[in-house]
């Protein structure tokens, strides 16, 4: 047997040290033991694992990431880059440690927005019922390692009826420390029958950031609720970043899921809903960019389980330099879903030669009363678009970097928080090539 | 005299490897009307792209001056800025840009250029406001995406008010007429007669006389084969409404 990556090592010599914890319930110790079990035996993925195909680790196999240690060790640097002003409960973590002190979690009425620890130790019901029975760990290795090693994270449950208007803010910062980090933070949700939620997860990383995040979130949407999920990831760092969400959504049901992923060394991204209720939909928007060193992965996949659902993927990317960018968008119509919807589209723009992506959708459907569709495209900027702006007067960089953010702006649109709208949009200018250019128009 | 605004002598170009302008001249003095007619295929949308500066079309013989100055050199851009400008047969659709966006770029493009102030959001606003009413645009049209989801008629009439903001020197109008109805037909001819100016000349290429009866040329040529056959006053216009392109080909052949 060859001996086990440094990565692989400290993940294991760090499951042996939560395992032995002995003060949390038996349910958690039961649900790391299993997370540990299925994790090592799948292993980190490699290309011989399709959905890992285009998606190598092997760079960041080669070290050991440490636990981070538990309080105490928190960065005193101010949280630059956070959104500011939500509004609503923020939660804020620094490698993966709860920071009370940037936190803020005023009551909201039928809202209930705590952090997991606490909530295991209290031996929290919903904490119980979600933890690791939404993800599906046979098929994603990184969730049953986030059951192994998690130490914190949010749990959101809304009541019924509740319909909250405030987003619920989980801010987690990944900080420059001495030695890498391997973090597991665990979001938990739960959506009442017809209740609203909003929750930005917003991932910022410190210059010199060379971590190993592996998020898992968890949600339930119970009959008729509503969830708008963003999951930002804003601003390059050397981490390695592994993000997940995993859905269940009951009968009308409806999601809205906005991925931004403004660059990084190494992103992945998993979005996993089961529409299990007759009606349930959900509706899919992201947008990528890439550059130099830098490697984003959105994987989706909806499982149209009940008839009459609906989903719908619209996914863009912009690769610049060396960029490299993986979307795998997979939808499986169950048999039985009869009249469900399913559509599917991903643009590429790519800005230079060296700039990378690969695009694959997949269609499984046992079931003949279906409307499914999916298109994608990778090309260059519209040459007629192009010259039109140039006949205008408009100079050949300008009227680039114009097409280029306005490609962008069709996705940053349909972010329904003004603020974070306005952070997304100036980011993205930030990072467009020639970007002063467009500066003063927008 | 003065000297001409755009002077094109045996001008040849190709478009994909083949040639469509074969040998064209045309003088175009300041203030002046022109209306380029012409069957299908005979190199009026040619001639105007070419004019632009689009790229894909090679000028393989002939030249262009424009204001003492060699056109054919200058990108498009430089083209725009000195004051060439070209209304589209098929205005392009640009999502995520708007109206106003675009205008606005492009008017400080072309006043920076010229060594003029750039105008701020309020001057500039108030500028475009003055041209809108003209051209019967409602104020909703600033903040919709360039041409998207535009009827035939709403593009046209952008083309135009484009042309108002921008106030050219040369002004080449690809088929504006094309697709209108009569209302659509007169706004747009209004906009265009109210652009007259002795210091701006205005190219009409156009496949029908029909826009003519509003708006007076002082002279009418007409291009087959891809070079002019034929120029006169306005009653050339009638004529070949009257008879058609083809009793012309027969005539330049023999001529």
């Amino acid at each position: 047997m060859t001996r086990p990556s440094p990565a692989l090592a400290s993940f294991q010599a760090a499951a042996e040290v939560l395992a032995k914890q002995a003060e949390e319930p038996a349910w958690l110790a039961a649900a790391r033991a299993d997370g540990w079990q299925e994790f090592a035996k799948q292993g980190i993925p490699g290309g011989g694992n399709e959905r890992w195909k285009y998606t190598r680790l092997a760079a960041f196999e080669r070290q050991a990431y440490a636990l981070p240690g538990h309080g105490g060790s928190l960065s005193k640097a101010p949280h630059s880059g956070s959104f500011e002003a939500l509004g609503g409960p923020r939660l804020v973590f620094v490698d993966g440690c709860f920071d009370a002190h940037s936190s803020t979690l005023e009551h909201v009425h039928g809202l209930r927005v705590v952090n997991l620890a606490r909530a295991i130790a209290e031996n929290d019901d919903v904490a119980r019922e979600l933890l690791g029975n939404i993800a599906q760990s046979e098929m994603h290795p990184f969730a049953a390692l986030n059951s192994a090693l998690l130490s914190n994270g949010a749990l959101i449950d809304v009541d019924a009826d509740a319909r909250i208007s405030q987003p619920v803010y989980l801010l987690l910062i990944s900080s420059a420390a001495q030695t890498a980090l391997i973090s597991n933070p665990r979001i938990l949700l739960r959506v009442g029958a017809n209740a609203a939620l909003t929750v930005v997860e917003h991932h910022v990383a410190h210059d010199g950031a060379r971590n190993f995040v592996n998020v898992a979130a968890e949600g339930r949407l119970q009959d008729g609720a509503r969830l708008e999920y963003y999951c930002v990831h804003d601003g390059a760092a050397g981490d390695c970043h592994l993000g997940a969400l995993h859905l269940e959504q009951a009968r009308n049901s409806h999601a809205v899921h906005n991925s931004v992923s403004l660059g990084g060394r190494m992103i992945r991204y998993d979005l996993h809903s089961r529409l299990l209720g007759s009606g349930a939909s959900i509706d899919m928007r992201g947008l990528y960019m890439a550059g130099d060193r830098q490697h984003v992965d959105n994987h989706t996949l909806v499982e149209h389980c009940a008839p009459h659902t609906s989903s719908q993927q619209d996914y863009k990317g912009v690769l610049h330099g060396r960029g490299r960018a993986v979307f795998n968008g997979k939808v499986l119509i169950h048999e039985g879903a009869s009249g469900s919807v399913a559509h599917q589209v991903n643009n590429n723009l790519l800005l230079s030669d060296q700039a990378e992506v690969d695009t694959k959708p997949e269609l499984e459907i046992y079931n003949d009363d279906v409307k499914c569709s999916h298109g994608a495209t990778v090309g260059q900027l519209d040459k007629e678009a192009l010259f039109y702006l140039r006949s205008r007067g408009i100079g050949e960089k300008t009227a680039r970097t114009m097409l280029t953010f306005a490609f962008a702006e069709a996705v940053i649109q349909g972010v329904s928080i003004a603020t974070v709208r306005e952070r997304i949009e100036q980011t993205v200018i930030d990072l467009l090539p020639d970007s002063d250019r467009i500066r003063s128009f927008t | 005299m003065s000297s001409p605004i755009l002077e094109i002598k045996n001008l040849q170009a190709t478009v994909g490897g083949k040639t469509i302008l074969t040998g064209l001249d045309l003088t175009v003095g300041a203030g002046e009307i022109h209306a380029i007619m012409g069957p299908n295929g005979s190199g009026k949308s040619t001639l105007t792209h070419v004019l632009a500066g689009r790229e894909g079309y090679d000028v393989i013989g002939g030249s262009v001056q424009y204001m003492g100055r060699n056109l054919l050199e200058l990108p498009a851009e430089e083209r725009a800025r000195e004051g060439v400008f070209m209304a589209f047969q098929y205005p392009v659709e640009i999502p995520g840009v708007n109206n106003v966006y675009l205008l606005k770029a492009a008017l400080n493009a072309i006043r920076k250029h010229r060594g003029e102030v750039e105008l701020d959001a309020i001057e500039f606003l108030g500028l475009v406001r003055d041209k809108m009413t003209l051209m019967q645009m409602d104020e909703s049209f600033l903040n919709r995406a360039v041409n998207e989801g535009f009827s035939g008629g709403e593009k046209k009439r952008n083309e135009i008010l484009q042309m108002a903001v921008l106030q050219p020197t040369l002004a080449l109008l690809d088929e504006t007429d094309s697709g209108l109805d009569i209302d659509a037909l007169k706004v747009v001819a209004n906009g265009i007669n109210s652009l007259r100016h002795e210091q701006r000349s205005i190219v009409l290429v156009t496949h029908y006389q029909r826009l003519l009866d509003y708006v007076e040329p002082d002279h009418v040529h007409v291009l087959s084969g891809g070079r002019i056959v034929k120029s006169g006053d306005k009653s050339l216009a009638l004529e070949l409404e009257a008879r058609g392109y083809d009793w012309l080909g027969n005539e330049s052949v023999l001529a």
